[in-house]
C-alpha cells in the first residue's frame, strides 16, 4: 500500500483527544481511572466536591477531592457527620460566596472548624496532625494559586534568568488570568 | 614496603573535602580507597521523597528545620536531623551535616567565599582566638584551585569585605562563571538599604551559569537546601564520581569506628563495620581524615589504645575542641511594598560593612543575609491555623508572600578548649557506635556582636519603612562545623600542622574545615575545599605518597 502510515488511526486519536478535551474533567477521569471514579464519586455523593468548591472559591479536581475526603475520614472519625451538617447548613442558606458564610458564622461555630479543616486541606495539601500528618498533593496544593506567575513552587523552576525584573501582576489572587 | 597494603591511600569521608583529595590522588595514578559511612544517594529519589513529604524545611522557620530532611535516616547512619547529635552544653549546637556520599554538600546553600587577608591574623591584629600559621598569600592559589574544580560563579571585582571599596580580597584569577542574576529583591534592598551606607555584596556560590562539566545552568528552582533538582549546583558526589572514574574505590555503608597505630606513631589500619555489624579492617600507606568536624574528631577519640590513652592524633589534647560555628540571630519584617522573596535561587545578597576592623578587639565580625526562600508553605500554614478563610487567605497569602523578609546575622565565633565534641559514654547507635556529644557556649564577645547586630536590624526595618514582625537571639546554628581538629605549629597546642598532617602521625592527613584555625564569619567550604586541594598537593609533590 503506498499510503502514509496509519493515518486513519491517528486521525481518529485526535478526535478521541478532542472529543475527551471537550467533556468535562470528571468524565475524562472516569474513562482512564474506572476505580478513582468510584471513589471521586464517593465524595461528590457526601456534598465533599460542592462544599469543597464553595469554600475555596474554585473548581476543585474530581480526583484530589476524593483523596482529601477519604485523607479526612482517616484522620478525623467524626468527619462525616461534621461534613454533613456543614453541606445541609450551606444548602440551606444559599450563599452567594464564602466571605458571606464567613461573614455568618462565628470564630468558634464547629461549623467553621470543619469548613478550616476542608480548607486547609486543600490549601496546605497536607491533612492531619503532629507527627501523623499526610501529604495528599505538593505542586497542587492551593496555597501557591495567589502568587502563580511570581512565586514557584520550590522544585518546580521555570528556568535560567527567570527572574530579576519587578514581578508584574499577571494574575488576580485567586490565581486565574486577569 | 615489604607488607602488601589493600591501597596507597585510604580516605575516611566522602564529602567534597574527600572527594577532592581522592581525585587528586587518583589523577596521579595512585591506589585509593574511599570508605563511607552512609549510602550512595541518587538525586531524583532525594527530590522525590522532598516532594512527597508532608514536612518540608523551612530556613524561614527555624522550628521546622529539625524536621522533614529528605536524606536516609539508618540504624548505622542515624540523621543529624533527629536526636543522634547529645546536646551537654548551656547554648546547644544542632548543626545538620549528612552522611551520605557526597556529603553534606549535598544540602548546601553553596556559598563558596574566600576568607580576607586579616581573618588569617586576628590574634596579632585583634588580640582574640588564633592566628593562622600562614598568611592569606599561601592560600590564594589554593582559592583559586578550589573555585575551578568547584565551579563557582561569582562578581569580579567586588570588595568582599564589605566596605563598597576596591576589589577584595586580592585574587590571581577571575571567577570561573560570572554571577547569577540578582533577582528584583536584592535589587530593591539594594537601592534602600545603600541610603543608610550598607553595601551590597553578592555571594560567590556553586551554582552554575554557564554548563560547567555536567551541570546545566541554574534554573531558579529555589531548592539548594534541601536538593538541587537539576544538579545546577555543586555537591561533593561529582568529585567522587571523578576519583572513581579515575580508579578510586568507593565503599559505602562502611562506618570506620577504629584508627590503628604502631607504637612508632606510624597509622597501620582502619576497622569499619557494615550495616549488619560486621567488622572489616583495611590497611594503606596513607590515611585521610575526610569526616567533616563531628565525625572526624570523634573517631579520633574513639581509637584508644593502651600506647594512645586519649585516641589518635591527640598528643595535645586538642582534638574535638575549639568547636566554632556561626551562631546567630534573625529578624522578620514586613514591608509596605511587594519585594517578593523566593524569585531565583535561595540565597545571594549580603551585607558585610562589619565584616573586618578594629571593632573585633571587642566583638565578633559578622555578615548580614536576607533569606530568598519561597515562603508559602510557611505563611499558609500558619493563616489556616488563625482561621483566615475566604479572600482574605488569598489576599493575605499574597500580601505576605510579597513582603516579609527574613534578615539572618552569621557571627565569628572564636576557639574556645572548653567548646567540644567527645564520643558520649552513654549512648549508642545500632551497630555500637558512640553518639557525638557536643557541649558549646557562647561568651561576652558573641554577645557584644549580638547587640551591634540588633542594631543594624532596627536600622534595616528603618531604612526598609518596615514593621519589625520578630527577632530572635536564640542562638540560631548555621551548620559550618570548624576547628575541632585545630591547625597549628605548636605540637602542644594543636592537631595538625601547617600541611594538614597529624603532628603525631606522619602517615595522618585531616582534610576539611575542622582544621580551621579562625572561623571569620563566613561560609567556610572553599576554604576547606582550597586547604583539601593543598593537601593533596603536598601529599604528592613532598610526601611523595
Amino acid at each position: 500500500m503506498s499510503q502514509p502510515n496509519n493515518p486513519p488511526r491517528s486521525l481518529s486519536r485526535r478526535r478521541l483527544l478532542q472529543g475527551m478535551a471537550a467533556l468535562s474533567l470528571t468524565a475524562a477521569c472516569a474513562s482512564l481511572f474506572p476505580a478513582q471514579m468510584a471513589a471521586a464519586q464517593q465524595s461528590e455523593k457526601s456534598g465533599f466536591s460542592v462544599v469543597s468548591a464553595f469554600l475555596v472559591s474554585r473548581a476543585t479536581s474530581p480526583i484530589l477531592s476524593q483523596r482529601y475526603y477519604a485523607a479526612l475520614n482517616r484522620h478525623y472519625p467524626d468527619f462525616p457527620a461534621r461534613l454533613a451538617a456543614l453541606a445541609a447548613y450551606l444548602d440551606g442558606q444559599k450563599f452567594a460566596h464564602v466571605d458571606d458564610f464567613l461573614q455568618a458564622v462565628n470564630e468558634d461555630d464547629p461549623l467553621r472548624h470543619t469548613a478550616t479543616l476542608i480548607v486547609g486541606a486543600w490549601y496546605t495539601g497536607v491533612v492531619g496532625e503532629g507527627a501523623d500528618i499526610e501529604l495528599i498533593a505538593y505542586a497542587d496544593a492551593m496555597m501557591y494559586l495567589p502568587t502563580k506567575g511570581i512565586l514557584i513552587v520550590p522544585s518546580y523552576g521555570i528556568g535560567p534568568d527567570s527572574w530579576g525584573n519587578q514581578p508584574v501582576e499577571r494574575l488576580t489572587e485567586q490565581g486565574r488570568e486577569a | 614496603m615489604s607488607k602488601q597494603v589493600d591501597a596507597d591511600v585510604i580516605i575516611i569521608g566522602s564529602g567534597v573535602m574527600g572527594g577532592l583529595v581522592a581525585t587528586q590522588l587518583a589523577k596521579a595514578g595512585k591506589s585509593v580507597i574511599i570508605l563511607e559511612a552512609g549510602p550512595r544517594i541518587k538525586r531524583q529519589d532525594i527530590v522525590e521523597r522532598f516532594r512527597n513529604s508532608p514536612f518540608k524545611m523551612s530556613l524561614t522557620n527555624m522550628k521546622l528545620q529539625g524536621v522533614g530532611s529528605p536524606y536516609p535516616d539508618l540504624p548505622h547512619v542515624p540523621s543529624t536531623y533527629g536526636d543522634y547529635l547529645q546536646q551537654s552544653g548551656p547554648v546547644k549546637y544542632p548543626t545538620k551535616y549528612l552522611r551520605v556520599v557526597g556529603g553534606t554538600t549535598w544540602h548546601f546553600g553553596s556559598a563558596l567565599w574566600r576568607m580576607i587577608p586579616n581573618d588569617f591574623r586576628l590574634n596579632t591584629l585583634y588580640g582574640r582566638g588564633r592566628d593562622w600559621p600562614f598568611g592569606y598569600d599561601e592560600l590564594e592559589a589554593w582559592y583559586g584551585e578550589a573555585e575551578r574544580e568547584l565551579g563557582v560563579s561569582g562578581v569580579d571585582g567586588q570588595d568582599e569585605s564589605g566596605q563598597g571599596g576596591a576589589a577584595c580580597p586580592p585574587r590571581s584569577t577571575p571567577f570561573p562563571m560570572k554571577g547569577l542574576e540578582p533577582s528584583y529583591l536584592f535589587k530593591r534592598l539594594s537601592v534602600l538599604l545603600g541610603k543608610g551606607g550598607y553595601n551590597p555584596v553578592m555571594e560567590p556560590n556553586g551554582r552554575a551559569t554557564r554548563p560547567y562539566g555536567k551541570r546545566p545552568v541554574c534554573a531558579g528552582n529555589n531548592n539548594c537546601n534541601p536538593v538541587c533538582p537539576i544538579a545546577a549546583k555543586y555537591d561533593g558526589s561529582m568529585h567522587i564520581d571523578e576519583a572513581e572514574r579515575h580508579g578510586a574505590r568507593l565503599l559505602d555503608n562502611s562506618v570506620v569506628y577504629r584508627i590503628e597505630a604502631d607504637d612508632s606513631g606510624k597509622i597501620t589500619g582502619v576497622w569499619y563495620k557494615k550495616p549488619d555489624g560486621s567488622q572489616h579492617h583495611l590497611t594503606a600507606k596513607h590515611f585521610v581524615l575526610a569526616a567533616y568536624g563531628i565525625e572526624s574528631p570523634k573517631l579520633l577519640l574513639m581509637s584508644t589504645s593502651e600506647r594512645y590513652p586519649n585516641g589518635i592524633a591527640n598528643g595535645s589534647d586538642q582534638v574535638g575542641r575549639n568547636l566554632m560555628g556561626h551562631t546567630g540571630i534573625s529578624m522578620n519584617v514586613m514591608m509596605n511594598e511587594d519585594v517578593w522573596p523566593g524569585q531565583g535561587p535561595t540565597e545571594l545578597l549580603v551585607y558585610l560593612n562589619n565584616r573586618d576592623g578594629a571593632f573585633r578587639k571587642d566583638f565578633p565580625s559578622y555578615k548580614i543575609k536576607v533569606r530568598n526562600t519561597v515562603p508559602t508553605a510557611d505563611y499558609a500554614a500558619s493563616l489556616i491555623q488563625k482561621g483566615v478563610l475566604g479572600s482574605k487567605l488569598d489576599q493575605e497569602l499574597h500580601r505576605m508572600s510579597a513582603r516579609s523578609l527574613n534578615f539572618a546575622i552569621d557571627f565569628e565565633t572564636l576557639p574556645l578548649a572548653e567548646n567540644r565534641i567527645v564520643p558520649s559514654k552513654m549512648k549508642k547507635d545500632a551497630i555500637g557506635i558512640p553518639l557525638p556529644e557536643i557541649y558549646y557556649s557562647v561568651t561576652d564577645y558573641w554577645h557584644a556582636g549580638k547587640e551591634q547586630g540588633l542594631k543594624d536590624f532596627d536600622n534595616f526595618a528603618r531604612l526598609l519603612n518596615a514593621e519589625v514582625s520578630k527577632i530572635d537571639t536564640g542562638y540560631q546554628d548555621r551548620q559550618h562545623i570548624m576547628g575541632t581538629t585545630i591547625m597549628g605549629d605548636d605540637p602542644r597546642q594543636s592537631v595538625v600542622d601547617r600541611n594538614c598532617q597529624s603532628h603525631d602521625h606522619p602517615n595522618l592527613f585531616i582534610a576539611g574545615t575542622s582544621v580551621m584555625p579562625s572561623a571569620s564569619c563566613m561560609n567556610p567550604t572553599l576554604t576547606g575545599a582550597a586547604l583539601s586541594l593543598r593537601l593533596a598537593d603536598y601529599m604528592l609533590r613532598t610526601v611523595k605518597v
